[in-house]
């Protein structure tokens, strides 16, 4: 009996251990392939390293003469750890400025990369859900220099690699804050070519930290080989604690235009539900 | 003076110049101008001001506290000549009585299996845009026809609203609706009044005139439990195929006026053949009828395949016994008929961020006519059996979306137009700008060729707090 029970606890004890929620991703190997990065990469995009994550930020978009607009948001994310098929349900609930709060989009993405996300919209000004169509991929996201494709939907499977090789980033001071980041990092270097035929971009330069696997610093490149875009990630990964985005940052060269995606507060794990990305949970806005 | 202390109340929140959140309350709003010119006649429709402001005290996930607060006027009903006697029946304690400048009240309880709200409250059903298929729950405010948002021109009632959530994405919503208002008609001499409000307005001056006595009483429905509005709609969504089934035993939000002369009071003699007596009283009582209403509606969007990105979407509703009126000999008649509705609507976007949304309505009665008599538009025209709209849509975005541009079009099968162009700026975080215009074609007996006359432009400004 008292083997049994012994038995019993150590199950429990194990079984506790396999399904306890994580925040921080599994190390990188240490030689990894450039599918490996990738694919890793994209996991901590999408915190699928999570059961669930709750976040706070703004968009803040600086024009060409400095002028700033900023817009901020509630962010609730499930990974669904690709139950039926999806890779995870996101609810984003704009905070601010008066004239878009209230505005509400829940998200179902497929872990099929050729399956579009189903998206559902409060409309404020109707006080209704609208079933919507997603945006096509390359249109702004949010009126930003970020695409769609940038923030909601590039995964595993929409580009093909190749690792350039080894390099220290240069470093990037930001638009947004004036603070140099990750001077002299040393970075795998792939290069991206996306599989859609006459895209928005004919390739891109990745930068990823070797020690991190993050993904710090995208080029877009045009067909005619001009580079016209930048963007900037900076993640807090602390040694032994959650590892979050913090800053996405993009630069259109041919615009002048700086937009930040600034993480404010997060909380990992907080035990979401999937009842809580419905329909139903849209109609319970006030505004 | 009364609105010198509203502006110096809420002063203070409006020079705090943003959205003011202390722990669980937030506190916001707006100050805005909408100013309206008639292109066809050359003068205002409307000089609206309106002040706007929204609370929320949210102590725990469970528990939130909501109040809305919205007060307009409109300084046009006091320049312009023939407005100017729209004014008292628009603009007084009686006439407001759906139109309180408390918008919404309410207090929500949410949990995993049960949200409800009790409280004054807008409640929306359905998938079409611009038009009332299974939407009934509240009725709407014509004062600007239907050219507004929804969320504007809906009159909010009290009512209480349960959802249960028995699956995932399956639940069950509850209305109970004590409340009755009725849909609220802009008044003779009003810029957007129906021809049959005018006519009625009209009948009741010449039958002044004539010395006789004029009653015009409402017949709303006591606010008891047996006059209760019940909704019930099931929604649920399977492999991303959004439906909802729903039933509303509710009211007629317009109301069936029924004329009766009491010669008891009649002091003369008739001055004309066929009339009655001088002094006489005539009655007209406006009546309310309950309707049953039936319907469904469903999206669904295309992920993948050759339409990917195509978002279908339509909603069919059922409505018995609504009360139609017909004339004969020169009196209104109601008969009740069944009607059919239902919209047809597909969207995608085009081109990046171009948004193509299109609509195909019909609108059938079980009946097209009664005693040999079609049954009457509010325009003043006969009714088709069938009436068939078609809609679109088209919106898009520039400047990172600050300037974001969109028209819609409709097309009534009976050759009636309206043309709505508009152009939305974000000029910055507190301040935008609309400009716009309605554009009407038609018959003047149809419901939007009657407004052929009051094509307008029209310029919003707001400032958000």
């Amino acid at each position: 009996m008292k083997k049994f029970l012994l038995w019993v606890c150590f199950l429990i004890f194990w079984s506790s251990l396999a399904f306890s929620a994580t925040c921080r991703p599994p190390d990188l190997p240490e030689s990894p392939t450039v599918e490996q990065i990738m694919k890793r990469w994209f996991d901590i995009k999408f915190t699928r390293y999570a059961d669930d994550v709750y976040y706070t930020g703004q968009v803040v978009m600086i024009d060409k003469t400095g002028f700033k607009r900023t817009k901020k948001w509630i962010r609730r994310r499930l990974i669904m750890h690709g139950k039926k098929g999806v890779d995870y349900k996101d609810l984003v609930l704009m905070t601010y400025p008066e004239y878009t709060k209230g505005l509400a989009v829940l998200t179902w993405a497929y872990l099929d990369v050729r399956k579009q996300n189903d998206l559902w919209l409060w409309l404020p000004s109707l006080k209704k859900i609208r079933k919507i169509s997603q945006a096509e991929e390359d249109d702004a996201f949010l009126g930003s220099e970020f695409t769609v494709e940038d923030i909601t939907t590039r995964r595993y499977g929409y580009e093909t690699y190749e690792l350039l090789g080894e390099e220290n980033f240069p470093g990037y001071t930001s638009r947004y804050d004036g603070k140099t980041y990750f001077k002299n990092t040393p970075c795998y270097k792939i290069k991206g070519i996306p599989n859609k035929k006459d895209w928005y971009y004919s390739y891109r330069i990745i930068w990823v930290d070797k020690k991190t696997g993050i993904c710090i610093f995208d080029e877009f490149y045009d067909k005619a080989g001009r580079k016209f875009k930048i963007v900037f990630r900076y993640y807090i990964t602390p040694e032994k604690d959650c590892w979050v985005s913090k800053i996405w940052e993009v630069y259109n060269f041919r615009t002048g235009h700086t937009d930040c995606i600034d993480i404010q507060t997060y909380k990992f794990n907080i035990g979401l539900k999937e009842r809580h990305f419905s329909p139903r949970i849209l109609e319970r806005m006030e505004w | 003076m009364k609105r010198l202390i509203i502006f110096l109340v809420l002063w203070p929140i409006i020079s705090y110049g943003t959205i003011l959140e202390k722990g669980p309350i937030t506190i916001e709003g707006y100050i805005k101008n909408e100013t309206g010119w008639n292109m066809n006649e050359n003068k205002f429709m409307k000089i609206l001001n309106v002040i706007d402001l929204r609370g929320q005290f949210r102590p725990n996930d469970y528990l939130s506290f909501y109040a809305h607060i919205n007060k307009f006027w409109d300084s046009a009903y006091g320049r312009v000549g023939e407005y100017r006697a729209a004014k008292d029946d628009m603009y007084t304690n009686e006439a407001w009585h759906g139109l309180s400048w408390v918008r919404e009240m309410y207090v929500d309880f949410f949990s995993d299996y049960v949200d409800i709200r009790a409280g004054k409250q807008i409640v929306t059903w359905g998938a079409a845009d611009g038009i009332r298929i299974l939407d009934q729950v509240n009725p709407l405010d014509y004062r600007e026809f239907t050219l507004k948002d929804w969320n504007e021109i809906k009159i909010p009632l009290w009512m209480l609203k349960v959802e249960v959530a028995p699956t995932v994405n399956g639940s069950l919503q509850f209305l109970f609706i004590p409340d009755f208002e009725p849909n609220y008609l802009a008044t003779d001499n009003a810029p957007f009044a129906y021809t049959l409000t005018r006519n009625a307005y009209n009948a009741y001056k010449r039958l002044r005139n004539f010395g006789y006595h004029v009653v015009i009483k409402k017949e709303m429905p006591a606010e008891t439990f047996e006059n209760a509005k019940f909704g019930i709609r099931w929604r649920d969504v399977i492999n991303s195929f959004e439906y909802t089934l729903n039933y509303l035993y509710g009211w007629n939000m317009s109301a069936e006026t029924y004329s009766s002369i009491d010669m008891t009071t009649a002091t003369g003699p008739s001055p004309l053949p066929g009339y009655p007596p001088i002094g006489s009283t005539y009655y007209f009582v406006k009546k309310y009828s309950r309707i049953h209403l039936w319907g469904f509606s469903f999206s669904k969007t295309l992920v993948s395949g050759l339409l990917q990105g195509l978002t279908i979407r339509g909603e069919f509703a059922y409505f018995k016994d609504v009360p139609m009126a017909y004339r004969l000999q020169s009196k209104t008649y109601y008969h009740k008929v069944d009607q059919y509705k239902y919209v047809i609507g597909l969207d995608k976007y085009i081109v990046t961020n171009w948004l193509f949304s299109f609509q195909f309505i019909q609108l059938i009665n079980s009946k097209g006519s009664c005693q040999g008599q079609k049954f009457i538009l509010p325009s003043g025209g006969t009714m088709d059996k069938v009436s068939t709209y078609l809609t679109l849509k088209i919106a898009t975005d520039f400047f990172h979306e600050r300037v974001k541009p969109d028209i819609l079009i409709l097309y009534g099968d009976d050759n009636e137009w309206r043309i709505s162009p508009k152009v939305y700026i974000e000029i910055g975080d507190h301040v935008t700008t609309t400009i716009g215009m309605h554009i009407f074609e038609g018959d003047a007996e149809e419901l939007y060729g009657e407004f052929d006359d009051k094509d307008e432009i029209y310029f919003q400004l707001k400032y958000s707090f």
